[in-house]
């Protein structure tokens, strides 16, 4: 299974390389997982990944590294998982969800 | 059944602006985050309906009375029997790429990233094998926009294998890639369906087995000719 840190790094990149899909987005999302936390700031459609917290992010998801790797990397429907409460969302819901809408 | 994670989320009907759904049309209505978690139960329900009764079996009332919503509630998000199940097709379509994408991206070697592939792809088949059988046996027969998506994902997985074939020396990689696949698409119906007395072998044994049938045989095939060429 692929650290984390490729994970975001690849999601960072597929938003990089589909500018239309994230065209005029601002939107920080912060991911929580198993002891570590993940930033990825979007400005007018252009992703920045940070390690760490946000100080004020819209979005927050929550999982265990081990759940959410199994999102990302398909082993694990998201609807599925959030109905399993093993990804939860704080914050703009919404924006969660375009999240996903990027990554198709 | 755990449906919904906390009362806050269920009563929230805030306006999304993307649908995030790949096999909802661009310009559908946007959802509400509960409309999303509903339409999220309704293709679960679903395929677990199909995969029961299969798909000329399977009516919106048994997946309605298997989400535990009401009928109407069906028709807020898919037109009919046929909608939900060309939304699955599309959903386990982008599962299995991802699942095959991330299991063979740092893969340095060409015969381990193929069977780092194909392992990805037997055990997705076990994962979701009775959903598998009824897209081969039912799915292409529906009408021919099943029969696109499936040929879609699947040139969209031969091209994804075309590097590592080329650079395992395997000629004419458009053919070949197709045929890894059909290769690999009958082994797993073998496995689940049709074995009989022989042991059940690990995703990790069938790829190796499927890699290995391929390797022997791709690298056979004749240089293509175009038609009308005359030899010496």
């Amino acid at each position: 299974m692929p650290e984390a840190k490729e994970v975001f790094t690849e999601i960072q990149n597929r938003i990089k390389s589909h500018p239309e899909k994230s065209a005029g987005l601002n939107a920080t999302y912060q991911f929580d997982l198993s002891g570590e936390s993940w930033t990825l700031k979007i400005a007018n459609g252009a992703p920045e990944l940070i390690q760490g917290p946000a100080q004020s992010p819209n979005t927050t998801l929550i999982a265990t590294t081990d759940d959410w790797m199994n999102i990302a990397t398909g082993k694990l429907n998201p609807v599925t998982a959030f109905m399993q409460q093993k990804l939860k969302v704080k914050g703009d819901m919404g924006l969660a969800m375009k999240l996903q809408g990027l990554l198709q | 059944m755990n449906r919904r994670p906390c009362d806050p989320i269920r009563h929230s009907a805030r306006l999304v602006t993307d649908v995030s759904v790949s096999s909802r049309a661009a310009n559908a209505a946007p959802l509400t985050e509960r409309q999303w978690v509903r339409r999220g139960e309704l293709l679960e329900a679903a395929r677990g309906v199909f995969e029961r009764d299969g798909y000329h079996g399977t009516t919106v009332s048994a997946i309605v009375q298997a989400a535990g919503l009401s009928q109407g509630a069906f028709y807020l998000y898919f037109a009919d029997k046929k909608a939900v199940f060309a939304a699955l097709q599309e959903e386990m379509a982008t599962l299995l790429r991802r699942r095959i994408y991330w299991a063979t991206r740092d893969v340095a070697d060409a015969h381990r990233r193929l069977e780092a592939g194909l392992q990805a792809y037997f055990e997705y088949y076990q994962e979701y094998a009775a959903w598998n059988r009824r897209l081969t046996t039912e799915g292409l027969a529906i009408d021919e926009s099943f029969e696109r998506r499936q040929t879609e994902l699947a040139q969209t997985l031969a091209t994804a294998f075309r590097p590592t074939l080329e650079q395992l020396g395997v000629g004419e990689t458009a053919l070949a890639g197709f045929a890894l696949l059909g290769i690999a698409s009958e082994i797993a119906y073998w496995q689940h369906f049709q074995r009989r007395d022989e042991p059940s072998m690990s995703a990790a044994a069938l790829a190796q087995a499927c890699a290995s049938l391929f390797l022997n045989g791709a690298p056979s095939i004749p240089a293509h000719s175009p038609q009308g060429a005359t030899h010496a």
